[in-house]
């Protein structure tokens, strides 16, 4: 059985032991992230510094883990707004069919069409760099991901006889689409989150290693990337520990995604119990 | 002398044992039947056969085919066998079937694969061989796919491909249930053809006595992995020792359950008038408008109350769009439905929630009919959405009143859909459409996903319910022995008209229409297969 589902087991590992990085930092860390100490600048990693200090002396685990708080906030209510916004089209437009589900379709298919970080470079340089518009830049990608899987999975089960039972019953489509069509996307849309979350990190990263994203002295995983790529050739744990720390949050994200549609999704169940 | 011999055949499946020691003979030529109820081993016995059962499976015993012991060979030596010595027709040809390919390029290939023969002479054979079965090259080209056929045709492609080869013995898996009592009686015929022209064995599978009265001239009745009794066909459903296997007899002789009984009034609780529905009309800018599809063509009819209406029809003929629009789920294009004698037209308007609880229906499909994430209990209410506000007592108690009256228990309404049998699942869908104490319920080929004991019971439970609750039920169906066993009115419906209505005794005695007398004479019938076999013999 564990070995069935090693993917779900390792990456529920991974994710939690991000998000408890994450929650950790709230608490407690080594030292202030954002205390400067001149005078001890550059140590290699030892016991009192583990993961070394960078130019400004300051405490590089202090900051990963500061750095996990952000990413992991910006991505989580990225996925918020995607689903919020995205889920609720995607059933109207299923419930709809006809031109409201076309023009719908449409509008996504135009979000689509730009590359995702494009689009949120777009929007926070229009908005300005920040923390709040990269989650609103990362979120509105979200949208169009969630609004059609929602829609083509309710598709199919507006098709079951039991829809059908359900209309006979005098249900609107606003209550069939609570009731009975909600609840059986509950599984997808967890499998999807969670990709998209992985997602986030990494469109988190990018603008803010663009400085479009947190804006210093708030610590995030891109911001430590760019400020290291001068120094790698001497200091090259300052790059290592974020690039790690983005590398196995991703990976944990998404193997939890696929771990959860398998374990989720009952076509991989190989029998309909 | 015969030529197969299955001897003591055991299997089991992941540790559980599903064939108690099976053994038949069947000699050449001969059409022998294997009969019984879902789960009862028939099809395993097959795929032991053919040798097609899961890897995994523990299998005792011995299989001859001529000299060959089919439980020795190797996988590689099964695969020549298959198809060159044993042929096989299933049930559902749209998955058999590739729907990328040609019909005739598919039966082509099958030769190909097995002979060695050039392109243009596997051409020739498969062009053969379609005519044999009824799809002259000259009338249905061999360039068509899969899905350009009908249901009748597609299943006529499989047997052609099942005896392009001249194989020795040819196992049919309910090759005729899935398709319409005409293309039934059409499907067999070949068959039945096909076997005596070419000396084939034939092993034919269905739960359908009545396919069995007219076809087979052996005949084994199988229970729980076991056969229970054997015999020539005649004779052996004229003798049944068994109990279990005169309740078979019984269930597939459709007597009909309920005397015709006095209709309560006149009054007209649905009456549709006039419906006219039509698929696929577009309006265009350039003014060429397509007509698109008439599926409804100008239907008139009531329904009293109390009284149970058959509409009767093949596929395609109209019967479910014509449901829809008296359902008012879709509007039709002209004409009206009258509910108690009021317009009833689709949800927009307000009038109609009102309306729902009076018309409800029970859906073909048990195992999709039912939100798999809620209880049997809520599936039960859902109807009383409209009936406003009701304390949860009185619903509580509503559903296990309707839970009993169907026949389970009211602790049944605390489980889920999966934990029930497709024949239980009707029952719970009958439960819900009553539940409202509505005055018509329509039922939409309600019993033809179950097997004959199956539809049996519910048909004794449609018959109770109708007399016991004074409720109208509108039986759509293409199954001419389902709708006399349980109506007083029959409609019958081709291409989108009602080419004839009468009482149901009147109807079947006297058909006046043409088609009429053809669905009728084509509906398998034990009685009269026994006796046409019995003259024959004679």
């Amino acid at each position: 059985m564990r070995a069935r589902h090693s993917s779900l087991w390792l990456g529920g590992a991974l994710a939690s032991f991000a998000l408890s990085a994450a929650v950790l930092s709230l608490f407690w860390a080594p030292y202030n992230p954002e205390m400067q100490n001149i005078a001890g600048q550059l140590q290699a990693p030892s016991l009192t510094h583990w993961f070394g200090t960078d130019h400004l002396g300051r405490d590089t685990l202090s900051m990963t883990l500061a750095g996990a708080r952000n990413s992991i906030t910006v991505a989580l209510v990225a996925v918020m707004i995607g689903m919020g916004v995205g889920v609720p089209l995607g059933l109207f437009a299923a419930a709809q069919r006809g031109w409201v589900d076309s023009l719908l379709m449409r509008i996504n298919d135009l979000l689509f069409a730009f590359p995702a970080l494009i689009l949120a470079i777009l929007i926070t340089a229009i908005f300005g760099p920040g923390a709040i518009n990269a989650i609103i830049a990362i979120g509105v990608f979200n949208i169009p991901v969630f609004a059609r899987l929602t829609r083509g999975a309710a598709l199919s089960i507006w098709a079951h006889d039991y829809i059908l039972a359900a209309r006979l019953s005098g249900k609107t489509a606003l209550r069939i689409s609570w009731e009975h069509i909600l609840p059986n996307l509950a599984g997808l849309l967890i499998v999807q989150g969670s990709i998209q979350f992985a997602m986030g990190i990494i469109a988190e990263a990018g603008l803010s290693y663009l400085g479009l994203g947190a804006q210093p002295p708030a610590s995030s995983w891109g911001r430590m990337l760019f400020d290291a790529q001068t120094m790698t050739g001497f200091a090259p744990w300052l790059a290592i520990f974020p690039g790690l720390a983005i590398l196995l949050s991703v990976l944990g994200f998404n193997l939890l995604g696929d771990g959860l549609r398998d374990v989720l999704d009952p076509r991989q169940k190989g029998h309909r119990e | 002398m015969s030529l197969l011999v299955v001897d003591n055949l055991r299997v089991r499946l992941r540790g559980v044992p599903v064939l108690h020691g099976v053994s038949l003979k069947i000699s050449k030529g001969q059409i022998y039947g294997l009969a019984g109820a879902s789960g009862a081993g028939k099809s395993i016995t097959a795929m032991s056969i053919m040798g097609l059962l899961p890897p995994k499976a523990q299998v005792d015993g011995t299989i001859h085919l001529g000299r060959n012991d089919l439980l020795k060979k190797s996988e590689k030596q099964m695969c020549a066998l298959r198809g060159k010595q044993i042929g096989m027709v299933f049930q559902e040809p749209m998955s058999a079937l590739n729907p990328l390919h040609p019909i005739g390029k598919q039966v082509a290939e099958t030769v190909r694969i097995h002979e060695n023969v050039s392109r243009k002479e596997a051409k020739v054979r498969a062009h053969h061989v379609l005519t044999r079965v009824g799809l002259p090259p000259s009338q249905i080209s061999p360039g068509r796919f899969a899905h350009e056929l009908s249901g009748g045709q597609r299943q006529r492609v499989m047997i052609a491909m099942a005896m392009v080869l001249k194989p020795k013995l040819l196992i049919a898996d309910e090759p005729s249930t899935a398709l319409d009592v005409t293309a039934q009686a059409q499907i067999l015929r070949l068959l039945k053809s096909l076997v005596r022209k070419d000396g084939v064995s034939l092993l034919l599978i269905t739960h359908d006595l009545a396919v069995m009265a007219q076809m087979a001239d052996e005949l084994a009745i199988m229970r729980a992995g076991k056969i229970i009794e054997s015999g020539p066909t005649p004779k052996l459903l004229r003798h049944l020792d068994h109990e279990y296997s005169k309740t078979l007899l019984q269930s597939a002789i459709m007597r009909p359950l309920r005397l015709p009984h006095k209709v309560h009034g006149t009054e007209a609780v649905l009456e549709a008038k006039n419906i006219t529905c039509r698929y696929g009309r577009k309006y265009r800018t350039n003014g060429h408008n397509p007509p698109g599809v008439v599926a409804v063509d100008g239907v008139s009819f009531k329904i009293r109350k109390g009284e149970n209406v058959g509409l009767v029809g093949e596929s395609g003929c109209g019967k479910s769009t014509l449901l829809r629009a008296l359902l008012a789920l879709k509007a039709p294009e002209s004409g009206q439905v009258l509910l108690h004698g009021e317009p009833f037209l689709p949800n927009s308007h307000k009038q109609t929630k009102t309306q729902r609880k009076h018309i409800q229906m029970v859906f073909q499909d048990p195992y999709s009919s039912f939100n798999p994430r809620h209880k049997i209990a809520r599936l039960i209410a859902e109807p009383f959405y409209l009936q406003g506000k009701i304390s949860a007592e009185r619903r509580n108690a509503a559903v296990a009143d309707m839970l009993e009256k169907v026949g389970l228990a009211v602790d049944d309404g605390n489980k889920y859909p999966h934990q029930f049998s497709g024949g239980q699942r009707q029952r719970i869908a009958i439960a819900r459409a009553l539940i409202t104490k509505p005055s018509v319920v329509a039922l939409d080929e309600a019993v033809s996903a179950l097997d004959v004991t199956m539809r049996a019971q519910i048909l004794a439970l449609l018959g109770e319910l109708t007399d016991a609750l004074g409720v109208s039920f509108l039986f759509v169906s293409h199954d001419l022995g389902v709708v006399r066993a349980i109506c007083d009115r029959v409609l019958v419906m081709k291409d989108g008209k009602i080419v004839e209505e009468g009482e149901v005794g009147d109807l079947f005695s006297r058909p006046l229409h043409p088609y009429t007398q053809a669905l009728i004479a084509a509906t398998p019938d034990v009685e009269t297969a026994l006796e046409e076999r019995e003259l024959e013999r004679d």
